[in-house]
């Protein structure tokens, strides 16, 4: 039974709305969690690729629904096109309880202290809106050994010379490099640099309960079925449960924030589980709903006080869309290299990440996931057959021959890569629907040519017989399964729409808390950070909860 | 016909047929009547063409084999719904272009003629379409190249793949859950 009022509403049960569901529910506030999608089942989902949350051709296992969810896509040249969840532009996450983290590649990267503070460290970077965090690494320090012990993190302190100062050591011990993984760390410490095993949101070992991981080779994108994999759909979801005092509303869109006269808010309006109309009020109320969606929702919220939408006054809301432009290189060996055990991504390399001439931020280098069948038939070496005989006999002999190396890139934040709100288009509910547009930075492609040389350096010591980049970045506006910075937080209210606790400037009862608040998005994958972020900020509310109830 | 051969002995079978290089499926293609898009014409010409872009070879059999028309068709009906209109005109234009440069259709053709005719497909240069058709072509192209390959690399389970062909040329075991490595029974699911 869901009740009429809540302390808190949470709008979105994804990396960050289990957690600050979680945290507020073990303090004792009433939580309604409210989520669009339902518990991901694996016997619904089983190893199929083509319908996995990483290579979406005909469907995605974890949602939205492809047909009650179009979005808008707006061109270099200002032409709308609707897309849909399985078409790359659409910037999809997943729709169901713990969202991303059922079904993602689960590395567990903390940022380094220098992501907080890229405009001090690097200056103004023309043509971006390139900022400092208004929070240090020093003071979200203990909120990601939080998340590392609570969700679970596998990972060796001290094996990464670069990482910043850690007060205590990962959970469980790391794990083993894979064959390539071997190879290419042996290869990058002959060239000096300094290859470690990547931290990762999996058990190495039984932890909270569950079995440890069985290197399941469809593993990113798909569901772990031994659940070895750690969410927030496996851990503080069910604990905020536990509580008596979390309930967890599936099927639930919100459409709107409510506000009162005064300007704070009230609670929302949503379409239930049979597409009801429907409103529940609370005390506070936190949008953990994903970059785009949540972005979506302020701007669709509008009052009075906020004729643009929630928090929109100064026109910050939705804009510095980022994402991660992923860059490196591939290499081809005359042995096989990859044994194809999963989920394939074993070592990292964070030389790159900073303090490197010339290039601003940088990023992470790391060995792939594996490409499964179909999305290996996508991806040949220049010049070579993209159908007939020589295709079919490449796929067959380069399966496991051919390896990459890759990294998500620091991108230059853009004021104009967005998110609005189209003015037609309108979703299965009735309600307005994301419009994306925006281009992204040159210079990302400058920095991603560094970075896939770097790699390329790496495949040929390692003794790839031939070699090739694949560079990222250039081209529309950014986003996709990285995608943060729209709801970005900040000291001055004229440049941010949160501050350092995603309390929304001038809202004093309306908190974000997911990617969407962040400045930067880092030279490295986000979750960990959006994980730290959503304890920080649940801290904050349960400490001022105590005194003012925010009223 | 059945759409699914689990058998081992079926299997080797068949795998000897094809890549004997004996094309039996287009008569096998005659009898099907369960076509949910395509007319049982089209049939024949777009599985000519996915058995092109993932050919029979030394190494085992190619599209056609594995059934790749039946994912497209059946993708065609229930996801594809924008590409249908595009498909429909497409292997129109396919056929009279064949038909006016080499007097037959084109599943029709030998081997190597339709090669050279998807060659000039993919870069837009069929003599007998305009340059608006010759890009509208191209593209398409690209379209069937992709989705020839999702029938074959990707799961038996949406109707291409048949028999899981493409794992086995690869030498992949496809394991359901680790610690299983066989292959499920299609009939039994
Ligand atoms: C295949 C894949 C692999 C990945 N691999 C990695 C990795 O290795 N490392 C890493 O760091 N990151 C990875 N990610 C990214 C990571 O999952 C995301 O960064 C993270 O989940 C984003 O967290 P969030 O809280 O901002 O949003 P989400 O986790 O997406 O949570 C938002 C939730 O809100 C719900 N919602 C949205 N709108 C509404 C509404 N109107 N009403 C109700 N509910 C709503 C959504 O359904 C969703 O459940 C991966 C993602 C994918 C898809």
């Amino acid at each position: 039974m869901t009740k009429k009022h809540y302390n808190a509403i949470v709008i979105g049960a994804g990396a960050s709305g289990g957690i600050i569901a979680k945290e507020l529910a073990m303090e004792g506030l009433t939580v309604a969690l409210m989520e669009r999608g339902d518990w991901q089942v694996f016997d619904k989902h089983p190893t199929d690729e083509l319908i996995s949350q990483r290579t979406s051709v005909l469907d995605s296992v974890s949602g939205p629904d492809w047909k009650k969810n179009p979005r808008v896509y707006v061109g270099p040249d200002g032409k709308r096109e609707i897309v849909r969840p399985g078409d790359g532009r659409y910037s999809p996450l997943a729709a169901v309880v713990g969202s991303g983290t059922v079904t993602y590649g689960a590395m567990a990267w903390r940022f380094m202290e220098e992501d907080f503070k890229l405009k001090s460290e690097y200056g103004e970077v023309k043509g971006s809106t390139l900022d400092d965090w208004p929070i240090s690494y020093t003071e979200l320090e203990p909120y990601y050994e939080k998340a590392e012990w609570e969700i679970g993190v596998a990972g060796q302190a001290g094996a990464n010379p670069f990482e910043a100062p850690r007060n205590k050591p990962y959970p469980m011990p790391p794990f083993e490099y894979n064959r390539d993984g071997e190879i290419f760390s042996a290869a990058a410490e002959r060239l000096g640099m300094h290859p470690f095993p990547i931290p990762m949101l999996r058990n190495s070992v039984p932890y909270n309960d569950r079995p440890a991981c069985i290197r399941n080779r469809t593993c990113v994108g798909f569901q772990c079925p031994v659940d070895g994999k750690n969410g927030t759909q496996n851990t503080v979801i069910p604990k905020a449960i536990s509580t008596g005092n979390c309930d967890l509303i599936v099927e639930a869109k919100v459409a709107e924030i409510l506000s009162r006269p005064n300007g704070n808010v009230k609670g929302v309006r949503y379409y239930d589980a049979n597409d009801r109309e429907k409103t529940i009020t609370a005390d506070i109320v936190i949008v953990t709903a994903s970059a785009t969606e949540s972005a979506r929702l302020m701007l669709n919220s509008k009052t009075d006080l906020f004729p643009n939408g929630l928090g929109n006054n100064n026109d910050w809301v939705g804009r510095n869309l980022q994402g991660h432009a992923y860059t490196g290189a591939f290499g081809i060996f005359d042995h096989d290299i990859k044994s194809y055990a999963g989920p394939g991504a074993t070592m990292g390399i964070c030389d790159f990440n900073h303090h490197n001439p010339g290039i601003i931020g940088g990023g992470l280098i790391c060995n792939e996931f594996n490409r499964l069948p179909y999305l290996f038939s996508q991806t040949r070496p220049p010049g070579e057959p993209s159908w007939g005989k020589g295709h079919k006999e490449f796929q067959i002999n380069n399966l496991k021959r051919m390896a990459g190396l890759h990294g998500p890139i620091q991108e230059m934040p853009m004021f104009d890569s967005r998110v609005t709100i189209d003015p037609e288009v309108r979703d299965h509910w009735g309600i307005p629907v994301v419009a994306l547009s925006g281009q992204r930075h040159p210079l990302d492609r400058v920095h991603c040519q560094f970075l896939s040389k770097k790699a390329e350096e790496i495949l040929k010591e390692a003794g790839a017989v031939r070699t090739w980049l694949s560079v990222g970045g250039g081209g529309g506006p950014s986003g996709h399964q990285h995608q943060n910075g729209t709801l970005r937080m900040g000291n001055d209210p004229k440049t941010s729409v949160v501050n350092k606790y995603g309390q929304v400037h001038d809202i004093d009862n309306l908190f974000v808390s997911d990617a969407s608040v962040f400045v930067t998005g880092g030279g490295f994958n986000p979750v960990l950070t959006i994980m730290a972020v959503a304890y920080h900020t649940a801290g904050y509310i349960v400490k001022n909860w105590k005194g003012t109830r925010f009223r | 016909m059945t759409r699914y051969v689990t058998g081992r002995r079926d299997f080797l079978k068949s795998s000897l047929l094809a890549t004997g290089g004996l094309l039996a499926l287009p008569s096998c293609l005659k009898n099907y009547t369960a076509w949910q898009f395509f007319t049982e014409e089209e049939a024949l010409c777009m599985s000519a063409i996915c058995e092109q872009i993932i050919p029979t070879d030394i190494y085992g059999p190619g599209a056609g084999y594995a059934g790749v028309i039946f994912y497209i068709d059946k993708q065609l009906d229930e996801v594809f719904l924008d590409d249908r209109e595009e498909y429909r005109e497409g292997i129109r234009l396919i056929q009279d272009s064949a038909i006016q440069l080499h007097g037959m259709k084109f599943e029709a053709l030998d081997f190597e003629l339709q090669k050279g005719f998807l060659e000039q497909m993919e870069v837009g240069e069929n003599r007998a379409l305009s340059a608006e058709e010759n890009m509208q072509q191209s593209a398409l192209f690209r379209k069937m190249v992709q989705h020839t390959m999702q029938g074959f690399y990707g799961s038996p389970r949406h109707g291409g793949n048949r028999n899981y062909i493409s794992y086995r040329l690869m030498k992949l075991d496809y394991p359901y859950i680790v610690g299983q490595n066989r292959y499920r029974d299609l009939k039994n699911h």
